[in-house]
């Protein structure tokens, strides 16, 4: 009987620069995270929807083309959203996607601007919620961005940073790339140059944020600043639904 | 409020493609071993490890004229200037299959053209495909051959012609009958629930006498209702085998996007789907319909199959349903699933994105239609991945595969492997037994009625390797796997990665 063979070579962490160098690029990436990357992009919103309450201020570092915190900021609406982003082309399809909220009226609150996440342009204990979705494996200076996030947080806020695990099982990545279709490069390439929940842990104890939690879910790794409820079952509020319906909202703000 | 009891489960909501009991498994298992690699000709044929036998075949036709919103398979709208160039690989394929050694003095035993919807082919495109397929290879005088189509994808001059090369089986995708359900999954316009009955019909006069009709479950707009009308329009038809299917809405397909912005209705949630399955179940075996798998059937038992010598057994012995299943290896138009499935006998696969087995090698042709063209047409086989199946994933393979036929009879598999299942795999059975999920009798190891049944997907992955344990299934888009894993190929089949 043979033990299974290792699949990827995913053994040593291989940081790679912002891929992402044109609109077109970015707009591609956008829709990824409507479609293929929608059952993390679903996780994450209900991970953050406990969170999202009235007058609450959450900040998106690399906001990618900003349609996760646009559709929170539908959802909430008495939320306030603030994205920054250090990719231009990443900002100009920002920029698309907050004009055709506006044209359909979302009714949200979301602004951005281009900042350097190793110095945020936000006040110190200022943030209700700073959170990341899939960008921890493209920043230059992870772990003093980190420091910054936690600056800004409020002491009874929370910081929650949601990357690919490099370390995730191999079953499940063989799963996943086989549904990347043409965007299996940029998936593989995300996945060599995220963390392992290792990795992660003994940085975060360098920094002094040893308290910090490192989960993987799937082949998510999730970073939060206290203990939150990470887990993500089959049937929860599905990828089929219609995301127009304030159903949704309803039932993430519950759950 | 949105709850998770009426939420639709579906096949890539996390984590899909691998759950333990007492979490319901609903990956498909169809291939197996799964720990797939670049393979080559070369590799597959270096030696010859499986004894000479008859082949079954699998034919894939990637063409459709119309592509339905949700369909995950590997399919093009059809071209002309591709289906000619397709069709003329397909023969080079074929001839040189017929030239190999391996295939010296080997028969045809049965096969199935598939897709895509094979019958797209015009008729003398597929009189002169059939043509040629017979004239490189012999067949056996029973050989059974199956054709998918569509209700609006076949007509009387094809039919002909399939009738004329011995194909003797059409599965059609019928889906439902319900004019609205059917525009939802976006079918053709002509395809309607009339227009199938018609094509049914059609068939039936023309004396094609095995007529399959494949059925969904969980479509957009379902209800118990209509499903309960579809169950009563079956029974009703002159049709033989039917399956029934989950619908599937894959990330970005048209389906995806249609329901997410409000256009198409819901599906059913996963308790309404399960709800129709267990209604369709009790209506069809109660009117002496056999099970073949979980969602294959066939009937009603007649006296004709009797004279056939087709044998049946009980699917609930200690219950008092008297509901039958179907020993397969008795009927000749289910005895290749027992060749392939738990006999681990040779498959061989033709066409862009076919799997095979041959020679104890599980694999996948070239799934890229251009590079798939150019490789037939240079004169080589287009095997692309796949894996090489020792005698324990041998073993292994026909209880993963052999139990979707609901039982493995210990005789048959001690006769293919020399031992006997429950010796090989004491700890997975009992554990198995201990959950209910199967009993194992002197004379076969069979998946429990109907708790065993639901959780089927589970049942067969017990008997997964540890090579193998908790690798999803693979597919056509495995290629890209390929390309990243640790050990990449060699430049004597570098066509995989160009």
């Amino acid at each position: 009987m043979q033990p299974r063979r290792r699949i990827f070579d995913l053994e040593q962490r291989v940081f790679r620069k912002d891929p992402f160098e044109t609109v077109e690029h970015c707009r591609t990436y956008d829709l990824d995270t409507r479609t293929s990357m929608i059952i993390p992009t679903q996780h994450m919103m209900k991970i953050l929807a406990p969170f999202c309450r009235p007058k609450a201020k959450l900040l998106e570092v690399g906001a990618s083309s900003g349609i996760l915190s646009l559709r929170l900021a539908s959802l909430f609406r008495e939320c306030e959203f603030f994205a920054v982003e250090t990719n231009d082309a990443f900002l100009a399809s920002m920029r698309e996607n907050a004009i055709f909220a506006n044209l359909l009226n979302y009714g949200g609150k979301f602004s951005y601007e281009w900042a350097r996440y190793s110095r945020l342009p936000v006040a110190t204990a200022s943030v209700d919620v700073v959170f990341a979705f899939c960008s921890l494996n493209r920043w230059t200076e992870p772990f003093a961005a980190i420091k910054e996030c936690h600056r800004v947080c409020k002491p009874d806020g929370v910081v929650v940073l949601y990357d690919l695990a490099r370390d995730a099982d191999e079953g499940m990545i063989s799963f996943v790339l086989q549904y990347t279709g043409a965007n299996h490069e940029q998936f593989m390439g995300a996945m060599r140059s995220s963390f392992s929940v290792e990795e992660l842990q003994a940085e975060l104890a360098k920094l002094s944020l040893g308290d910090w939690r490192v989960t993987r879910e799937g082949i998510n790794l999730i970073v939060s600043s206290r203990e939150i409820d990470v887990s993500f079952t089959v049937g929860e509020p599905g990828i089929y639904d219609n995301i127009f319906a304030p159903a949704w909202a309803e039932a993430a703000a519950v759950a | 409020m949105t709850t998770t009891s009426n939420i639709t489960r579906n096949f890539l909501d996390t984590p899909s493609y691998w759950r333990d009991y007492p979490d319901r498994d609903i990956e498909f298992v169809r291939w197996y071993p799964c720990d797939v690699r670049l393979l080559s000709p070369e590799q597959v044929f270096r030696r010859r490890f499986a004894p000479k036998q008859d082949v079954s075949f699998y034919m894939h036709i990637p063409f459709c004229n119309q592509v339905c919103t949700s369909c995950p398979y590997n399919k093009f709208n059809t071209r002309n200037t591709l289906v000619e160039r397709y069709r003329e690989a397909l023969k080079n394929e074929i001839d040189t299959y017929s030239k190999h050694a391996y295939m010296n003095g080997v028969k045809v035993s049965s096969g199935y053209i598939g897709g895509g919807t094979p019958t797209t082919l015009r008729a003398h495109e597929l009189d002169d495909l059939l043509s040629f397929f017979k004239s490189r290879f012999e067949f056996t005088n029973r050989c059974s051959i199956t054709i998918e189509s569509t209700p609006v994808d076949i007509d009387e001059r094809k039919t002909e012609v399939l009738l004329k090369h011995g194909v003797d089986r059409v599965s059609l995708g019928v889906q439902t009958f319900s004019d609205p359900l059917l525009r939802h999954l976006g079918r053709a316009r002509a395809h309607t629930g009339e227009k199938a009955a018609q094509t049914i019909e059609m068939l039936h006069r023309m004396g094609i006498e095995n007529i399959c009709l494949d059925y969904m479950i969980g479509i957009p707009g379902q209800t118990m209702k209509l499903w309960e009308e579809d169950v009563r329009i079956l029974m009703q038809l002159p049709v033989n085998s039917f399956s029934v299917y989950n619908y599937l809405v894959l990330p970005g397909s048209e389906a995806f996007f249609g329901i997410q912005g409000g256009l198409t209705p819901i599906c059913p949630t996963s308790q309404a789907a399960d709800q129709m399955y267990w209604y369709f179940l009790d209506q069809v075996l109660s009117n002496r319909y056999v099970a073949v798998t979980y969602n294959d059937f066939g009937g009603p038992m007649s006296k004709e199959w009797d004279d056939l010598g087709v044998k049946t057994y009980p699917i609930d012995p200690q219950g008092n349903t008297g509901y039958m299943g179907l020993d397969t290896s008795t009927f000749y138009l289910t005895d290749h699933l027992t060749h392939v499935w738990y006999e681990c006998g040779d498959l061989m696969a033709l066409g862009s994105g076919g799997y095979g087995f041959l020679n104890h090698h599980m694999y996948l042709n070239e799934p890229n239609i251009n590079r798939y063209v150019d490789l037939a047409n240079s004169g080589k086989l287009t095997m692309t991945m796949g894996s090489y199946a020792d005698e324990h994933e041998r073993r292994c393979r026909s209880l993963v595969l052999g139990l979707k036929l609901l039982r493995v009879k210990r005789a048959d598999y001690k006769r293919t492997h020399g031992v006997d299942l429950y010796d090989v795999f004491p700890d997975k059975i009992d554990d198995l037994i201990e959950k209910d999920l199967v009993s194992l009798t002197d004379d076969a190891l069979q998946v429990k009625f109907k708790k065993g049944w639901f959780y089927i997907d589970n049942v067969c992955k017990t008997f997964y390797s540890d090579a193998n344990y908790r690798l999803p299934q693979p597919s056509p888009a495995s290629t890209e796997i390929l390309k990243w894993q640790v050990r990449n190929g060699t430049e004597e089949f570098a066509h995989a990665t160009a």
